[in-house]
């Protein structure tokens, strides 16, 4: 409790009484509504501030969810079969064939023929076996790298006796990287395959055989195949990605 | 000064009953309680919202009062007092001690009126203490009441600010010397003059 002044000062004074006066001239309901409006922007202050919190980190969880998913992605489309991320890169190619995606023929070949390199040929032709189901899928591009494919590996066992698992010794890829010269493919070679650009069936170089089964090792010298798998694959590939009428247009509809 | 120690007798027609301080809670209203106790301030800066409401209804008035006393009519008064009340509920939890509520409170209400100032600046200043504007402010002045009113109009708004935080919310010296960013003995300077100034004025009235 304050002492209050024991002035006679009848200026003060009066100034007091005119203060508590004017105190009094506002009624107790002006000063309750007052109050109440004043709360009531505090609370307004306050759930606005809170939708707007609430909002900050929606967005940024949504954003932070989305570059990594997007990072995810551009890592893992570099991925080959047995990694770890090859998965994830199946798993959105999934989702983007659910959206309406793309063929994807050509990272399957690319895929197959990593497989082939590191001496698992049979699953580099479950592979791309896996994707001749496919609807958007160029069938005849993968029946022909199957039939490749199966007709070395079958090459391979006439040759060594042994079913080995490789058409190719690792490393090989880089080294037949060059495009083909008209002495690679001999006429009815199995492994020269159509491209895509002249959308050409499958060669049947027995002209009995569908694709994907095996060849018969007669037809070729033993050997001969072993050299120009890896690069038909590529051959292929290059095709697909618009290199096709470059090369020769009577590929694989040679006759033996 | 004779004239001042004669005590004045009221005119008929003034209504001195309402300006006699009221007696204590009237019935069906509120306790009024000012300045707040601690614990009070304590609980609205913790949050608790119907101590800081009763806070801001029990302040209310005092702020309408203290804004008329300076020298603003009524509806500006009312208009910035509902803002100072907004800002002192946005302030209240970043108020340290419980116990420096009032010249805090206080401070808001000198910020607000320096802010409005500052607004009005360039335009011609309106001084509504000259006259009330209001049926109700008139019906209830008395004579000492117009002429403190008309005496505080020809004071500065410095002095009128230290005259009301002085004498009518009777803060200390020290509170209003923080809040002036002055030290307490310039302050106890300046309010001794600036009673000397009102007393003047007022007694020339006369």
């Amino acid at each position: 409790m304050r002492v209050r002044h024991d002035r006679n000062d009848k200026a003060v004074d009066d100034l007091r009484s005119y203060g508590q006066a004017l105190v009094r001239s506002v009624p107790s309901d002006q000063a309750r509504a007052a109050a109440g409006r004043a709360m009531f922007s505090r609370n307004r202050h306050l759930v606005v501030g809170r939708r707007r919190r609430r909002l900050v980190v929606a967005l940024g969880a949504l954003g932070l969810l989305t570059v990594s998913n997007v990072g995810l992605a551009a890592v893992a489309n570099t991925a080959s079969p047995g990694e770890f991320l090859y998965s994830f890169d199946r798993g959105y190619e999934w989702v983007a064939d659910l959206v309406g995606a793309k063929d994807h023929t050509g990272e399957r070949l690319a895929e197959a023929q990593v497989l082939n390199a590191r001496g698992e040929t049979a699953q580099a032709i479950a592979l791309l076996r896996e994707s001749l189901n496919a609807e958007k899928s160029d069938h005849a591009l993968l029946a022909s790298a199957i039939q490749t494919l199966e007709f070395g590996r079958q090459n391979q066992i006439d040759q060594t006796g042994v079913e080995s698992p490789s058409l190719t010794a690792p490393g090989q890829i880089a080294a037949d990287d060059d495009p083909p010269t008209p002495s690679d493919t001999a006429p009815g070679r199995p492994d020269s395959l159509p491209s895509q650009s002249d959308n050409a069936p499958p060669v049947d170089p027995a002209g009995t055989q569908d694709p994907g089964e095996d060849s018969s090792p007669s037809e070729t010298a033993p050997g001969q195949n072993r050299d120009t798998t890896t690069t038909t694959l590529t051959t292929e590939k290059a095709n697909r990605n618009g290199n096709g009428g470059v090369g020769n247009p009577d590929r694989g509809t040679t006759e033996p | 000064m004779a004239a001042s120690e004669t005590p004045t007798a009221a005119p008929p027609s003034l209504n001195l009953q309402k300006m006699e301080p009221r007696p204590g809670p009237q019935p069906g209203l509120p306790e009024v309680r000012w300045p707040p106790d601690v614990a009070g301030v304590r609980l609205a800066i913790s949050g608790e919202q119907r101590s800081l409401s009763d806070i801001l209804r029990d302040g209310f008035p005092r702020l309408v009062a203290f804004y008329l006393g300076v020298g603003l009519s009524r509806h500006e008064a009312e208009e910035l007092s509902a803002e100072t009340c907004e800002a002192i509920v946005s302030r209240i939890t970043q108020l340290r001690s419980a116990e420096a509520f009032e010249a805090w409170f206080w401070s808001i209400a000198r910020n607000r009126l320096r802010t409005l100032f500052r607004r009005r600046k360039g335009r011609k200043p309106v001084d509504a203490m000259i006259s009330p504007s209001t049926p109700e402010e008139i019906s209830i002045e008395g004579e000492e009441h117009r002429r403190i009113r008309v005496a505080l109009s020809l004071l500065s708004a410095k002095d009128r600010e230290l005259l009301w935080l002085r004498e009518v919310e009777d803060l200390e010296y020290d509170e209003i010397a923080s809040r002036f960013g002055a030290t307490s003995g310039t302050i106890r300077v300046a309010c001794h003059r600036a009673r000397r100034r009102l007393e003047e004025v007022y007694l020339s009235g006369e």
